[in-house]
């Protein structure tokens, strides 16, 4: 077997046993590797029924064929489980130096069950792992963790994953944190480390699997290396970030203000122009990456350096909020990356906290201060009482479908699906978004399907994957369907969502690592597996079609902007889709013919016994 | 006739400034402002702003009055229409 090591390790934390899980070539041939592979592992594991924090109930971290290699961009790893948020299937990806030290500790990744009796933290390295205390971790931050971790190591060219209070607190949109302010944020399966005593894995060596061509992945890597530096967007990321995108996103009415109700917004304040000139800022890059869209801030207070907020940051404490001070936004983040939550699930409950405030739902007494749009500090006291798990922060920490339900609010008003909360491209601004979100993988989710790219112009053309009217519903089923499927392949390959590399060329890559010979028809087909197989993992929990629904605070007609008078045509969008997906539309799950197709054979024999 | 011109984001730092005039010939059209901005910016423009050939501007570039895209070369403008252009790259 090429491009891989061929085996899991696999911990019983109850048991404190640890033992390698072999991976046979037909497995990995099926679901690849990343946030698939981790899916596949978590359906034959998962059980019926049970918390998701559950003991028994496996958390997967996997790395994949194209991590460590000489690729640029693969510097990725993806975790998986059942998500304390959703109840359904959960993932979450980061880039950093983690993912090379898993990979390269001698092993394609991990998969823990059982609970240890007392905080403990695993070591891997080169083919050996240890289990060890944690318990003078326990309460520590995430960067205070990585720091201790690897001093307590003496190991340098260790890198660490790990969780900070609000994991241990099992706070429902707890995420893991690496390589300082990486985060592995979306799902909440930090508190799943939590629920298992596990404070944090440390990653260290350089084994890395033997490639089937080897000279040829270094050629396809200088190839990639081209591409993506003659590609506006890396001279665009590498010179702003993300935040780059901010004025444009106002301006298509794709940046979503005062939760979700408006679409205008005044952003000068908070680009990234803004942000370069306000603070002294280093670019920051995963390894291997030619692009570095990652920000520092140096010296953001005497002696502290800080992250710098990603767009999806800067919007949800930004303008979901009313908030035009870039100050806040960024004190916001990083208190949200020191303690480990997920910006875009805090940023959403924040904002929700918000809007009931001016409903007068939620009462000054209840908050103990009062919440006025656009009050940067009372944005940032909010965090801090989620983090600390303080009155009202208690309640938010749940994310806004416990909010509403809290509230006795319409579960309408809760921008999320599936209890993951909206991400910051407005729906109503690209239908396709709105097609994604309902359908995405692990609930609302800007990166199983950025559509919006598709819409701007990106198109793929090998899988005619084209642009339409972006403010239509008309026609935006197949390319969705297929663009999911694309993207999450991405999470398998483990390859970043920014590389602008077409079908031929991943086909290429993998080719050369793995010696297979996977056509792009083969690769989309992949692609469709993987959507499908997290499906039956949360068809398996209960999902149903109830579940694919966008909630109407986040489509009904804006007023004003760019977008003003139009809703997505959910029903509509969603029957086409659940045809060309081959779903049942009564179920919602996936046929017994399509399961077959894509060799799902053990998921249709207990799908349809 | 005298159009203005308004460049966001990443492309004030390209164009040397957020705003600029420019003349066209009555009855110019949008490709004939893209060609006066290519003339006038073309030494500060990374060459990523081009397509391959260099002649034409990349696809990103998107040019908008009001709410309306402008796409087609052959687009009319008229005296005093005011021109957005921003780089439709998103992600994060």
């Amino acid at each position: 077997m090429k491009g891989y090591h061929g085996r899991i390790l696999e911990v019983d934390l109850s048991a404190r046993k640890m033992t390698d899980l072999p991976l046979s070539e037909d497995f990995l041939k099926k679901y690849i590797g990343g946030a698939t592979l981790a899916a596949a592992l978590v359906y034959e594991r998962m059980g019926k029924n049970g918390s998701p924090l559950a003991p028994e109930k496996p958390l997967v971290f996997a790395t994949g064929p194209f991590t460590g290699t000489p690729l640029p961009m693969v510097s990725r790893y993806a975790v998986g489980g059942i998500s304390p948020l959703t109840g359904f299937w959960g993932e979450a990806t980061s880039g950093g130096r983690f993912p090379f030290r898993l990979k390269g500790s001698g092993w394609d990744g991990l998969l823990v069950k059982g609970k240890a009796d007392r905080p403990v933290y695993l070591y891997l390295k080169e083919g050996k792992a240890e289990i060890r205390d944690a318990s003078r971790l326990w309460g520590k931050d995430s960067y205070q963790t990585q720091k201790a971790v690897k001093e307590e190591l003496k190991d340098d060219s260790a890198s660490v994953a790990c969780i900070a209070s609000t994991g241990e607190k099992l706070i429902k949109f707890a995420g893991i944190m690496n390589d300082s302010g990486r985060a592995a944020g979306r799902c909440g399966l930090g508190a799943l480390m939590g629920s298992k005593n596990l404070k944090a894995v440390a990653a260290s060596g350089n084994l890395r699997p033997e490639l089937a061509n080897a000279e040829k992945v270094r050629e396809l890597a200088k190839q990639a290396v081209a591409t993506i530096n003659g590609n506006l967007v890396s001279v665009a990321f590498r010179e702003y970030g993300t935040m780059m995108y901010m004025d444009m996103a106002m301006t298509l009415g794709d940046a979503p203000a005062k939760y979700f109700t408006k679409a205008v917004f005044p952003v000068s304040k908070i680009t990234g122009q803004a942000l370069r000139q306000a603070y002294t800022v280093h670019n920051y890059a995963c390894l291997g990456c030619p692009i570095g869209c990652g920000r520092e801030l140096v010296e953001f207070k005497p002696g502290l350096n800080v992250d710098g907020p990603e767009y999806e940051t800067a919007v949800a404490f930004g303008p979901l909020c009313m908030n035009t001070d870039l100050d806040s936004i960024v004190r916001a983040n990083h208190l949200c990356n020191v303690h480990g939550i997920d910006t875009i699930s805090a940023g959403v409950s924040v904002a929700y906290a918000f809007y009931l405030y001016e409903k007068r739902v939620l009462k000054k007494k209840q908050v103990g201060f009062e919440l006025k749009w656009g009050d940067g500090k009372a944005v940032v006291k909010l965090v801090e009482k989620i983090i600390a798990q303080k009155g009202i922060g208690k309640i938010l920490s749940q994310g806004t479908l416990a909010m509403a339900k809290e509230f006795k609010r319409s579960p309408d008003e809760a921008a999320q699906v599936k209890g993951l909360e909206m991400p910051m491209h407005d729906a109503r601004a690209f239908h396709g978004m709105a097609l994604s979100y309902a359908t995405g993988p692990r609930g609302a989710c800007h990166l199983k399907g950025d559509y919006y790219n598709v819409e701007l112009g990106n198109m793929v053309l090998e899988y005619m994957i084209l642009p339409g009217e972006r403010l239509s519903s008309e026609g935006k089923s197949e390319g969705v369907a297929k663009y999911q499927s694309l993207k999450d392949l991405f999470d398998s390959l483990t390859l970043c969502k920014f590389a602008p590399l077409p079908p031929t060329q991943l086909c290429e890559m993998l080719n050369a690592i793995t010696g297979w010979q996977f056509s792009p028809k083969e690769l989309l087909a992949a692609g469709d597996r993987s959507v499908n197989i997290k499906r039956a993992v949360s068809n398996k929990l209960g999902l149903t079609r109830e579940q694919d629904r966008m909630p109407s605070i986040c489509t009904a007609a804006l007023a004003e902007g760019s977008a003003a008078g139009i809703e997505p045509e959910m029903e509509k969008m969603l029957k086409s889709y659940y045809q060309f997906r081959g779903w049942d539309w009564k179920t919602g799950r996936p046929t017994k013919e399509k399961l077959l197709e894509l060799g799902l054979n053990q998921v249709a024999a207990e799908m349809y016994p | 006739m005298k159009v203005r011109v308004q460049f966001h984001g990443i492309l004030v730092d390209w164009m040397g400034g957020s705003r600029a005039e420019v003349s066209l010939s009555d009855g110019g059209t949008f490709g004939e402002l893209l060609m006066e901005i290519k003339k006038g910016f073309s030494s500060t423009m990374p060459p990523q702003l081009r397509e391959k050939d260099q002649e034409t501007f990349n696809r990103a570039l998107w040019a908008m009055r009001g709410k309306e895209r402008l796409s087609e070369l052959n687009a009319g403008l008229k005296d005093g229409d005011e021109i957005q252009f921003f780089l439709s790259l998103a992600g994060g």
